[in-house]
């Protein structure tokens, strides 16, 4: 009796399933634009769809910072006009957050920035923006003020059907405003993300992914030319912070860091560069490479 | 059944001429882990193809490498559906200049392939290399799935892997990286460019990258290692795409230690090559020297 029982709520759990997943399949798909949306452009070529590790055929290596973040499909199908080719490719991540960042990680400080959904950037051959749980990538081979421009309107046909904007990770508000340059901000979830923003060792001492925690990078600029970053780093425990704290300053003992001062901030010395460490409740902020020790102190004081 | 490269090159000697080879005579291909020092030549110029030749012609000729009647592996990185100008496969003049070189050295047959990531089709022709490698002569194709074979790589974390059976058949290899940024591993540039003789499921290579790639680099042992530098990947590796990422240097580094041309590599970036995982444990591995304080370097303006 008690199988029977189980047997129809098995059932509808497994139909639930199948059916949500088909559903978002689907639903990821309708986010392209028709031939009629883009006329005179039409598809061209197979819808490449790539699910999890399958985002390995698509960007091999590449892939392994999408999986950081959280990725979970993507989508790539590719439009002419006869003259002119774009491809589109969507990347649907695990939520808003990790859309962010791979946005983020991907931009470039300095490129054109244009207002298509959470933030896009726009350059000859590419356009990049996120929405939603959605990183979209759009791209040409044949550049010019055309391209540029179907690349736009094709960009906004796309966000147009995500709908909702979403929101940027909330440690971004964190990162003190004055001196940051514009678009310089980077969410990073793991090692490979940190990495690619500053090579602190392949022995992680932050260890996000393993403990819960998350990190943003932004870069600062002064008057008198002094330019470095900063990284700000949250854990969901104080413990952790002293763990990782621990964890970093033996490895720039190793790297032949010198450690100058030690207050509430401490003060490191590597070639020409400061590098100032500040903890505080689950917040570890850390400048690196300022050239001028004042314009550090001054970024780590606004620091949470 | 599983073979090392060295047992597969042997018994395909021995079928080929009835009789077993001296291990001695595939020396200058499977050198020994203690290579010595070797030097590097840099070469600047606006003319990729220019600064090729005089490269070569710089460490020694290709006749040093090149023999007659050799059948010759090149190595591009053509993984990509990029168009050279956005620097993530190599400068198809770069192969096309050593193709060239290697039939003026008397070589048989030049063969050109990679395992490309995106669509092979699409690859090889938006990057340029299948048309410019044709032009001088080489056999461009695209890889065939059925002869990638199981094989005994023998390395610390890749004993046996799926390779591509005419990468090891040939009688020199020659690796032509560009040199980019690359998410994964900081920076991809000659001895990662091996991935791309390796079918099966990549991403059981990514688990110990530094070392596979170590591994690999010690199964291959190529003959030459040409690193474009023409124009580098700055950012957003390996795939790249956007053209802010690409810096022009004009530059091709040529070496016999695979290590070197990695090192040198890297400080075009302004990374310690010791910060690079794989360089260091290729290093450790005897493959090559990382130090280039020790390495006799050549630099030459075109």
């Amino acid at each position: 009796m008690k199988r029977k029982k189980r047997y129809p709520g098995s059932i509808v759990f497994a139909l639930v399933f199948f059916i949500s997943a088909f559903c978002l399949g689907n639903d990821i798909q309708k986010l392209l634009p028709s031939s009629s949306d883009v006329f005179p452009f039409k598809p061209q070529g197979k819808l490449l769809r790539f699910k999890e590790e399958g985002l390995y055929d698509f960007i091999d290596g590449g892939a392994e910072i999408y999986f950081e973040y959280g990725f979970t499909e993507a989508l790539s199908q590719e439009y002419t006009d006869g003259k002119l080719t774009i491809s589109i490719t969507i990347y649907l991540m695990k939520d808003e957050e990790a859309a962010f960042g791979i946005y983020s990680a991907n931009r470039k400080v300095g490129k054109k920035r244009i207002k298509i959904g959470g933030e896009g950037v726009v350059s000859d051959f590419m356009l990049l923006f996120w929405q939603e749980r959605f990183y979209v990538v759009i791209e040409t081979f044949n550049p010019g003020a055309r391209a540029k421009k179907e690349m736009i309107r094709m960009a906004r046909l796309v966000s147009r059907k995500i709908g909702r904007i979403g929101a940027p990770p909330s440690i971004l508000a964190r990162l003190p405003k004055g001196n940051l340059i514009p678009g310089s901000e980077v969410f990073v979830r793991g090692t490979l993300g940190i990495n690619n923003q500053f090579f602190f060792s392949e022995k992680d001492p932050f260890r996000l992914k393993k403990m819960g925690g998350e990190g943003a990078f932004a870069d600062y600029r002064f008057p008198d030319g002094d330019r470095f970053k900063l990284f700000l780093v949250r854990y969901s425990r104080k413990e952790d912070v002293f763990l990782a704290l621990s964890r970093l300053e033996a490895i720039w003992r190793k790297q032949g860091f010198v450690k100058e001062q030690k207050n509430k901030i401490a003060f490191w010395r590597y070639r020409a560069g400061y590098y100032l460490v500040k903890k505080s409740g689950n917040f570890l902020s850390i400048v690196l490479g300022a050239l001028n020790k004042e314009n550090g102190l001054k970024i780590i004081n606004l620091c949470p | 059944m599983e073979r090392t490269r060295r047992e597969f090159l042997l018994s395909l000697s021995a079928l080929g001429m009835g009789a077993v080879l001296p291990s001695s005579l595939l020396e200058p291909f499977f050198s020994s882990p203690s290579p010595g020092i070797k030097p590097l030549v840099v070469v600047k110029g606006s003319s990729p193809y220019d600064i090729t030749k005089k490269a070569i012609e710089a460490i020694g000729g290709i006749k040093r490498f090149v023999s007659r009647n050799d059948i010759v592996v090149i190595k591009p990185n053509m993984s990509w559906d990029r168009l050279p100008e956005q620097a993530a496969n190599t400068n198809p003049m770069v192969v096309k200049a050593v193709v060239e070189l290697c039939y003026q050295a008397g070589a048989k047959k030049v063969k050109v392939f990679d395992n490309s990531i995106n669509n092979a089709r699409r690859c090889y022709v938006r990057s340029g290399i299948a048309e410019a490698a044709r032009e001088a002569g080489a056999d461009v194709h695209f890889v065939d799935r059925r002869k990638f074979r199981r094989m005994k790589v023998g390395g610390q974390a890749l004993s046996e892997w799926f390779i591509y059976t005419e990468a090891v058949e040939a009688d020199k290899l020659i690796n032509i990286p560009i040199a980019k940024d690359h998410s994964l591993t900081r920076l991809t540039m000659g001895m990662k460019n091996f991935i791309g003789f390796c079918g099966g499921r990549r991403s059981r290579l990514h688990q110990r990258i530094h070392q596979v790639i170590a591994d690999l680099a010690n199964f291959f042992k190529p003959t030459l290692v040409v690193l474009d530098a023409t124009r580098i990947l700055t950012a957003n590796g390996p795939q790249g795409g956007d053209l802010s990422y690409v810096k022009r240097l004009d530059m091709v580094i040529v070496g016999e230690d695979q290590v070197a041309v990695d090192a040198y590599g890297a400080t075009l970036f302004g990374i310690s090559p010791g910060d690079i995982g794989y360089i260091r444990i290729a290093r450790d591995m005897g493959l090559g020297v990382m130090d280039l304080n020790k390495v006799p370097i050549k630099r030459l303006t075109v």
